[in-house]
């Protein structure tokens, strides 16, 4: 048998036991400042947000959840009107229509149009059928923060785990924690008081568009660039290290 | 209206559970590529007793590409006499046949062929023609956009001395990564499919994948078989399960490095895509009970197995999975946590590209020594849809071949014959 030459195939990580230590240690770091922040910053957050967007007008609702008191501004929706839910159904079909047969569009742009598009038409025929469309405004509101709050202990401390994977160092691992809470808190703020203003505007018919593609776009989108600027930063760290690989 | 709620709620259980269990795969096996000793390949090993070999490289309308990949063949260090070349001209209507001839007329070891099969064309039926004119029991298989490096013949036919192995496979890398966007999210799918994917499956006795090119097979075992279905457009996913069903193992050889042209535009890949959906899922109906009751696997091989064959069908699962959260919203009854948990589980699976999630690719591209290019990783994410869409158009085109019984048609994928001017 030959030694094979060290080749980028046959490397892994080397993992030491402080190493993993550390990892650990961030991962339980992570969901502990996750529960943290929440406890304790999200409803002055929460409050913010609702003065930013209706200012003392606000109508705010409190409500409790994973232990959480935190209170909510919620807007005045305009009531459906059927006529403008067939015309906003007949634009979106119009939007999906003119996507497909005009050339020279990008794909992904094209296929994140049209999933909208296809949303709030469905939404809007809905609201023709039946008279109404989702939530009234307050449970929607609540249902929004409260997946909020799930997407911080979910997302962060998941977050945190899989760089466990990876010999960053104690800093890089932190750094990467502080960012991801410190952007959840400061989008979500800006996110409620646009989500509220356009509810205000549009009424229920834009609530899936916000509940199922703009939130979880947002949060995942930049929880994402979190992860790959941190590994893109300590990659080339890594690289002028050979003590952090192992070779076959 | 309570028995459409509960429905539509047991359904979202059903999509997020599945994402979750996805999940759990991909990240077992980010962990076995980083943490677990690398199983080695034969490749590794030195032998001057060096089998022979026929190389088959199925061209239609290639005559961009032609060139070059017979002339990466043909540099190649393997011996000459022990080595084959035929490419298969598959009614190509350009100039291929004329360069065939003239490599043939250049070099005793290229023999190329004609497939005239009464129109029909696609790899499957290149290959069924061509095997009967190859003299090696040891067959690779290349694709005209596939460059081969000078050792890689010789690191795939080691594999062979191992007699159970059925079949090899090497890692595909992308060679016009810096064309555009489309390449470069490409190039990293295909890093965490191969560096991360095929290599922790190898590691862990799963399944390795036959991937159609940069392999090969054993030709008699193809003889056993019956050849490659002359309607299938997934003939890799098909010989994959065929050869499990029977018994034979699948090597892997990460530093076997092959490097190919991905799509450079959007649309082109849109019917790669879409191809590879109508076929891999058209194997799926087709196996799936043999693969799961096949008594040469073991559980986790069939377990392994059945995640493959599922693979083409996450994205419809995923997209049923947004059509019920869509109705269960539009009529208030989403569970408190619902949007979330699939958001999360989509996310967790995806930032999707070719089925390697994002702490796949991210790993993949750190032990590649890319880590700048980790800077496109939330991009993956706004190809999440594209990918979703095209991925249920193949099958619903399936659903529609077996409804039907119509005929499969192969779809050429556009090549430019970028990076290797």
């Amino acid at each position: 048998m030959r030694t094979p030459r060290p080749f980028r195939s046959h490397r892994t990580f080397r993992t030491g036991f402080v190493d993993a230590i550390f990892a650990l240690a961030a991962a339980v770091a992570g969901l502990a400042a996750a529960f943290a922040v929440m406890r304790y910053a999200w409803a002055p957050c929460m409050q913010f947000a609702a003065q930013t967007a209706f200012g003392s007008a606000a109508h705010i609702v409190t409500d409790t959840y994973l232990g959480i008191a935190y209170s909510v501004a919620v807007p005045v929706m305009p009531a459906v009107d059927a006529a403008a839910a067939l015309w906003t159904a007949a634009g979106c079909g119009l939007v999906v229509f003119a996507s497909a047969v005009l050339p020279g569009q990008r794909n992904p742009v094209r296929y994140w149009l049209n999933a909208n598009a296809l949303v709030l038409g469905g939404s809007a025929l809905y609201a023709f059928f039946h008279g109404t469309v989702g939530y009234d405004a307050a449970p929607f509101m609540v249902l929004l923060t409260r997946t909020g709050l799930l997407t911080i202990a979910v997302a962060v401390p998941f977050l945190t785990a899989i760089s466990m994977l990876l010999p960053l160092s104690i800093v890089e691992r932190l750094a990467m924690l502080a960012c991801a809470l410190a952007f959840e808190l400061a989008i979500y703020i800006v996110r409620v008081a646009a989500f509220a203003l356009v509810l205000a505007h549009f009424g229920s018919i834009t609530q899936a568009n916000l509940y199922i593609f703009a939130g979880p776009l947002l949060d995942v989108a930049y929880l994402l660039a979190v992860y790959s600027v941190t590994l893109s930063v300590a990659g080339k760290r890594l690289m002028r290290r050979e003590a952090v690989w192992n070779w076959l | 209206m309570e028995l459409v709620v509960a429905v539509l709620t047991a359904w979202l259980v059903f999509v997020i559970a599945a994402m979750c269990l996805c999940t759990l795969r991909h990240l077992t096996f980010t962990c076995s590529r980083l943490l677990r000793r690398q199983r080695p390949s034969l490749g590794d090993a030195y032998d001057e007793e060096l089998p022979s070999v026929t190389v088959l490289m199925p061209m239609h309308n290639e005559a961009k590409v032609a060139a070059y990949a017979l002339e990466a063949v043909l540099a190649n260090d393997y011996p000459a006499q022990r080595l084959e070349i035929i490419p298969i001209d598959d009614h190509s209507d350009d100039a291929t046949p004329e360069i065939l001839a003239s490599y043939a007329a250049r070099d005793a070891r290229v023999r190329p062929i004609a497939v005239l099969n009464g129109g029909r064309r696609g790899k499957a039926n290149a290959l069924n023609a061509a095997l009967p004119h190859a003299t090696s029991d040891i067959v690779l298989v290349f694709d005209a956009d596939y460059t081969p490096g000078k050792g890689l013949i010789r690191r795939l036919a080691m594999a062979f001395a191992d007699p159970e192995v059925g079949a090899v496979m090497g890692r595909v890398v992308p060679r016009n990564t810096n064309r555009s966007l489309v390449t470069r999210l490409l190039s990293m799918e295909r890093a965490g499919g191969y560096q991360v994917d095929q290599q922790a499956r190898y590691n862990m006795n799963l399944m390795p994948q036959y991937g159609g090119t940069v392999g090969g097979f054993r030709r008699r075992v193809l003889a056993e078989i019956g050849g490659f279905d002359p309607q299938g457009l997934a003939e890799d996913t098909e010989l994959t399960v065929n050869l499990y069903e029977r018994g034979w193992k699948i090597a892997y050889d990460n530093r076997a490095e092959c490097y190919e042209e991905v799509p450079e535009t959007w649309p082109a890949r849109f019917k790669q895509l879409r191809r590879w959906s109508r076929g891999h899922n058209r194997v799926l109906f087709g196996h799936l009970l043999r693969v799961l009751f096949a008594g040469k696997l073991t559980v986790w091989q069939r377990a392994d197995a059945a995640f493959l064959l599922f693979s083409y069908l996450i994205p419809p699962l995923i997209v049923s999975g947004w059509i019920a959260e869509f109705l269960l919203f539009a009529m208030g009854r989403m569970p408190a946590a619902g949007g979330l948990a699939i958001a999360v589980s989509v996310v967790l699976y995806n930032a999707f590209g070719n089925f390697a999630p994002a702490y796949e690719v991210a790993v993949a591209e750190m032990l590649d020594g890319h880590s700048a290019r980790l800077r496109l990783l939330p991009l993956l994410l706004f190809a999440f849809p594209f990918n979703a869409w095209t991925i249920t158009t193949g099958f619903i085109d399936t659903i529609g071949d077996s409804v039907k019984s119509r005929a499969t048609e192969w779809e050429k994928t556009a090549r430019t014959g970028a990076g290797v001017r």
